[in-house]
Order: C-alpha cells, then sequence, then structure tokens
C-alpha cells in the first residue's frame, strides 16, 4: 500500500499516527512494569497512604516542613528524605474523598524483584512501623542534616546513614522529586479500598 | 454526542455550532484539554488540602498538562495546523506516562493519545452544499477557518474528503487500541519488547479496568470497523475472554495489597500515652523505695535536704547546673549557663521533650556524664547540655515531641514507640530533667543516697515519669519499635 493511500482518509491518517504512539506506548508500559523504565511521581494536595512489608534505605534525614493549603494558610507537615530506598510490597493507594472511588497501585510483590525509589521525598502527617536506623543523629538542626536537602535553621531535626522499617504504614499529603522503578505494577481503579 | 450549551438554543444558533465543530478536530482537542485536565489533578486531587512547592522534578507535573490544554484549544482554533499539535499532543501523552503520575493514572494517558491521533487524523469533510451554505451564511462568528481549511486541504491533499461519521470510528477504534495495550503491558511482567506485538483486538473490546463500558457498549461499531492496530491476531485469544490475563495479574496484585494490609495492624496502637504513671516499673531510682520507707514525719520540705541534693548536683553537674524543687514536678534540673567542655560535632535547635517510663541505663557501661556546651541554633549561638554516654540504652514508653518554628506558629512531631533502644556508641545530650520522686516530697531520701555517693543524674533517669528536655542522641544503631509518628500544630 502506497502512503498516500493511507493520508488520503481520517482512517488512514489515524492509523499512521496510532501504529507508532501505540507501539510506543507498549515498549515504555512494559518497561515500566518490569522496573526496567523509571517513573516519576508528584503527588501533592491530597492524602494518599503508602504501606510497605519492608523499606531498605540510605541517606536518610527528617524535618519539619510547611505545606500551604489553598487559602495560603500554613500547616506543619513532617518531610523525609531518602536517597536511596528498596521497597517490598509496595501499595499506594488514593481515595478521592467523598466517592467510592480510589486507586490503588502495587508493586514490588515479587521478593526478588522488589520496588526501587531514588531521591524521595515525603511530606507525610503520619508514620507508623519498626524502624532500625545506622548512625542515627537525632536533634540535630534542621540546615544541618547529611542530605542533600535540609530544612530551616532552628528546627528539630533527624538524620541517619541508613532506614530499615519493617511494616511501614504512612499517610503523606505529597510526594516530589521522586523516581520509581516500579517491579510487578499493578494499577486499578478501586471502589476506595486502601492500603490500611 | 449532544451538545449540552446549546440544546435549549434557537435551532439555527445549534447548527451553528455543529457546523463550527465541524470545521475543526473538535473531539480531538476536546480530549486533549481533558487529558491536560486529567494530568492536572492527578497530582492535586483535594483542592482545599495541602499543597507543597515543588522543586524541578514536580514541574513537569504542572507544565504538561497546561500545555496539553493549550494544544487542545489551540488544535480547535487553528485546525490547519493539526497535525503539528497533535503529533505534540501524542508525544506529551506518552512522556506522561514516565512523567505525570504514570500519565494522570492511565486515564489523562489515554485522553491525550485518542486526542492526538484524532487532531493527526481530522479532515474537513465534504460540504454538502446546504450545509456548507448555512454556516458562512449564518454564523459570521468565525468563517475564515472554515475557508482556509476547506482550501488548505485541498491543495494539500486532493482526495481527502470522507464521510462525517468516519471520525466517530476512528475515535472508538483509538481508544480500544490504547486500552488494549494499557491492559496488555500494565498487566505483564514478562513482555518488554513483546509488547507491541500483543496489540489487542479492538472487536474484543479488552477492558480489564472494567472502567470503559461506554465504549464496550458500543460494541457492533467497534466491532464492524477493521482494528486500526497493526496486529489484530497476537492476543484475541486472551482478550477474547474479556481480559483473561488482566485478571490474572489482578489477581496477584490483590493478594498483595490485601496481605499488606495485616501485618501492623496486630501492632497497632504501642499503648496509647506512653508515660504511664500508674505502671511503677523498678528503676534504678526507685529502688530505694524498698530500703527505706518514706519519712512522713517530717511534713516540711527539707530545706536542708535541698541543700544537699544542690551541693550534689554542683560538685557532680558543676557550677551552673540549677536545681529546683516543685512546680508540677517534685525536682527539676537545668542546664541554663555556659560552663560545660566545648563540643562541635552536631548543632543543635529547639529541644524536644521525651517522656519515658524510665530509661534502663545498663549496670555498667556507662562510659560518662558530663556536663558539655554544644553550638545551637536557637536561644544563643551555644548552650550547655548534659551528655550521657552509654554502651546501649533502653527507653521503654517512648514519647518524644519535637518543635519547630514557622513563622511564630508552632508545630512538630509526636512520636510514641513501645521503646527505643539505643546501641553502640550512644550520647544523650539533654537540657534539662524533670522528675517525680519516688513516695512522694522525700528529697530528703535522696539527699542522704547522695551523700552516701550515689550519682543524681543516673538517679533522675531511672525515675519514673521522668520529662526530659532532649536535645539530641546519636547512636550506631537504633531500633524504634512499633512507633508511631504523628503531626501536631497548635
Amino acid at each position: 500500500m502506497k502512503l498516500s493511500a493511507l493520508t488520503r482518509t481520517r482512517r488512514g491518517r489515524a492509523v499512521l499516527a496510532a501504529v507508532p504512539t501505540v507501539a510506543v506506548l507498549g515498549i515504555l508500559m512494559g518497561g515500566v512494569a518490569q522496573g526496567a523504565v523509571p517513573v516519576s511521581m508528584a503527588i501533592s494536595g491530597q492524602q494518599f497512604k503508602i504501606a510497605a512489608d519492608s523499606l531498605e534505605g540510605t541517606g536518610f534525614s527528617q524535618y519539619a516542613g510547611e505545606a500551604k493549603d489553598v487559602n495560603g494558610k500554613e500547616h506543619p507537615v513532617a518531610i523525609a528524605n531518602i536517597k536511596d530506598a528498596t521497597l517490598h510490597n509496595l501499595c499506594q493507594s488514593v481515595k478521592v474523598p467523598g466517592l467510592p472511588l480510589g486507586l490503588l497501585i502495587s508493586a514490588g510483590t515479587d521478593p526478588k524483584n522488589p520496588v526501587k525509589a531514588t531521591d524521595l521525598q515525603i511530606a507525610m502527617s503520619d508514620l507508623r512501623g519498626t524502624a532500625t536506623f545506622g548512625d542515627i543523629r537525632i536533634g540535630v538542626d534542621a540546615s544541618t542534616v547529611n542530605t542533600k536537602a535540609h530544612g530551616d535553621e532552628g528546627d528539630f531535626a533527624m538524620d541517619s546513614d541508613s532506614i530499615d522499617i519493617q511494616g511501614l504504614k504512612q499517610v503523606s499529603s505529597s510526594t516530589s522529586a521522586a523516581v520509581f522503578q516500579l517491579t510487578d505494577l499493578h494499577l486499578q481503579i478501586s471502589d476506595g479500598t486502601e492500603c490500611f | 454526542m449532544n451538545d449540552e450549551n446549546a440544546i435549549d438554543e434557537a435551532p439555527g444558533r445549534r447548527e451553528r455550532f455543529a457546523a463550527w465543530r465541524r470545521g475543526r478536530p473538535f473531539w480531538g482537542g476536546i480530549l486533549t484539554a481533558l487529558a491536560g485536565v486529567v494530568l492536572w489533578f492527578s497530582g492535586r486531587l483535594r483542592l482545599d488540602g495541602f499543597e507543597i512547592q515543588l522543586g524541578i522534578e514536580g514541574m513537569q507535573s504542572t507544565l504538561l498538562p497546561v500545555v496539553l490544554v493549550a494544544l487542545g484549544v489551540l488544535v480547535m482554533a487553528q485546525p490547519q495546523v493539526r497535525v503539528f499539535y497533535g503529533v505534540i499532543t501524542l508525544a506529551i501523552s506518552v512522556y506522561s506516562l514516565l512523567g505525570v503520575n504514570l500519565g494522570g493514572f492511565g486515564v489523562g494517558m489515554v485522553l491525550g493519545v485518542v486526542g492526538g491521533i484524532l487532531a493527526v487524523s481530522w479532515l474537513p469533510q465534504v460540504a454538502v452544499p446546504a450545509e456548507s451554505a448555512a454556516p458562512s451564511a449564518a454564523a459570521p462568528v468565525d468563517p475564515a477557518p472554515d475557508g482556509e481549511e476547506e482550501v488548505c486541504a485541498d491543495e494539500l491533499l486532493p482526495f481527502d474528503h470522507e464521510p462525517a461519521h468516519g471520525g466517530r470510528h476512528v475515535a472508538v477504534m483509538a481508544a480500544v487500541a490504547v486500552l488494549a495495550i494499557g491492559g496488555t503491558s500494565a498487566t505483564a511482567t514478562e513482555a518488554a519488547g513483546a509488547a507491541p506485538a500483543q496489540v489487542g483486538a479492538a472487536a474484543d473490546c479488552w477492558d480489564p479496568l472494567g472502567w470503559l463500558e461506554w465504549i464496550c457498549g458500543d460494541g457492533d461499531e467497534a466491532a464492524a470497523t477493521p482494528s486500526p492496530s497493526p496486529s489484530a491476531t497476537g492476543d484475541a485469544g486472551a482478550g477474547g475472554e474479556t481480559g483473561g490475563t488482566g485478571d490474572d495479574a489482578a489477581g496477584s496484585g490483590d493478594d498483595g495489597a490485601a496481605g499488606m494490609g495485616g501485618p501492623g495492624d496486630g501492632a497497632a496502637e504501642p499503648g496509647g500515652e506512653a508515660v504511664d504513671a500508674g505502671n511503677q516499673s523498678k528503676g534504678k531510682g526507685a529502688g530505694a523505695d524498698g530500703r527505706k520507707p518514706a519519712s512522713d514525719d517530717e511534713p516540711a520540705p527539707d530545706e536542708e535536704a535541698q541543700q544537699t541534693v544542690q551541693d550534689a548536683a554542683e560538685v557532680e553537674l558543676g557550677p551552673c547546673a540549677r536545681i529546683t524543687f516543685g512546680g508540677g514536678y517534685d525536682i527539676n534540673v537545668a542546664l541554663p549557663g555556659d560552663c560545660g567542655t566545648p563540643e562541635d560535632a552536631n548543632v543543635f535547635s529547639l529541644d524536644g521533650e521525651l517522656e519515658t517510663r524510665d530509661l534502663q541505663l545498663p549496670l555498667t557501661g556507662i562510659n560518662g556524664v558530663g556536663v558539655v556546651n554544644v553550638p545551637v541554633t536557637t536561644d544563643g549561638p551555644r548552650r550547655d547540655a548534659l551528655k550521657i554516654s552509654v554502651d546501649e540504652v533502653k527507653v521503654p514508653g517512648f514519647w518524644l515531641k519535637t518543635y519547630a518554628d514557622n513563622d511564630g506558629k508552632l508545630g512538630g512531631t509526636v512520636t510514641d514507640a513501645d521503646y527505643v533502644s539505643m546501641e553502640g556508641n550512644a550520647q544523650m545530650y539533654i537540657s534539662s530533667i524533670h522528675a517525680n520522686l519516688p513516695g512522694g516530697d522525700d528529697v530528703a531520701e535522696l539527699g542522704e543516697k547522695l551523700a552516701s555517693g550515689a550519682s543524681l543524674v543516673e538517679m533522675l533517669l531511672g525515675l519514673t515519669d521522668a520529662r526530659i528536655g532532649l536535645m539530641g542522641a546519636t547512636s550506631d544503631v537504633q531500633v524504634w519499635s512499633d512507633f508511631r509518628e504523628q503531626v501536631w500544630e497548635d
């Protein structure tokens, strides 16, 4: 078939546009699902929950931060930075307030193939689990923590070379600057079911 | 697909709108703009909630949706350059999978791709004479693009024209094809390279997420139309089961998600308030109780005993230590001065408040108790702190409240835990201790113990219900067992 035969009709043009798009999408999606292609996540303005069987990370710091709402009012949040993190059995959920509608993402279900995240920065309001820190410093000034990102002078902060959290449960209000390698990705529209 | 805006209006107006709509890739533009909106909100669903400033990385989640909305509007305003706008739309939509929350969690990306395909593939229809006459005569609003478009398309592609409803077929096919590959790849963990070959047959309406019944319901139209995708074969079998593959993968994902909710549930709350005054655990200081009953026959607060304690404190902590009695706690130790040994390893900030049932210091392994002078960022450039060096320390009933100053508004975090243990070269920096003596107001007893050589600090830290001004703590290893950290604000 000649190219001109394709460009002449709407259908032909649609095929011309769709084929390369769908092919590229297919490759990318396969890569994302395998964790070969990292994806960037930036969420703010809504509460979402993260749960994982375990999180092992290096380069951890945490300090107080401020989050602004729409009215310009500031609310305190705790900002946690993790330079490199490995998560097993990750679950992320977002619920649309007031509706039985949400989004549930699970990844890293294969123990040999955990989720990897780099340069995580999470603003959180609630964190639970059992944590083991290596070379930890509590109480240092937020402007002097050992990570690239740091907080304001005068705020209570902590940092550690390594962090290991078992049974992680976290309520976050934003994540930024995070690059995820999501293995065994499964994304579903849910009825508002959350990770915990 | 009626336009609600015009439905109540006079027929002439409605026709004019329909003509205007036909003169441009209307649905392509609408879907593209919608994709931008969806991508935008995938980052910010709750408008009245928090919003935090995003860095450079977060920029693309703001910029790309805005660009998509602009493209949607522009492609309708300037149908002549629809191919350019459409291709940009496609490229941005595909990239949004990586750049913006998995392409607006799939939805925005699909809308953008379908919109882009519609925009690229749109062609002006052969004008039925009556129809083409009507808009140009009746609609002086925007006659120019129509005319231009006709000319331009005629010049470029003389045989370009096609009946009107072809566009709808294309839309459905494009949507189904994109969804099919979405369903395949998002659940296929095995096939990166093979993914393009797995484009499902459009006719099978593969809908693993179950959220596109409006397209599946349109089955006749979709099935009757040849698929635009390159390989209609591939997974037709799997697709025929209405997403058999997708559901399998979904099953395992659900299991994982369900299992995940479990582990923390049993552990739940670490026993409410960490400090349990009723629970008189026998710390070292509390051990004093057993040997000598409280001497109730001396009701007056014995200033002599207080003096003894103060003297002991001065010997142990230097001249800067200030011991006071009463005021919520039986005994208070503060270090307001500047007379400790300088130490510059760490810069501290506002104190946290640490409450604990007691500090379980090891009988051996206390490597040193002393006053150091450390740099701080609030309340002066330096201040004194009580530094306790131990091999290990366990803090049961851990409760720590930290402060941050947000332009005069206080906030911070509260952390409680079953216990916190510090091991290996542990140092605690303490600015104050408030404690209640066992058996009430028995300062005399404390004085006696101190006179016999006991360490005031060790005794105080071992007391139950102590509140400690914690400047900081460092250790090689630290375990927070079953902790929960929450943000508080005034």
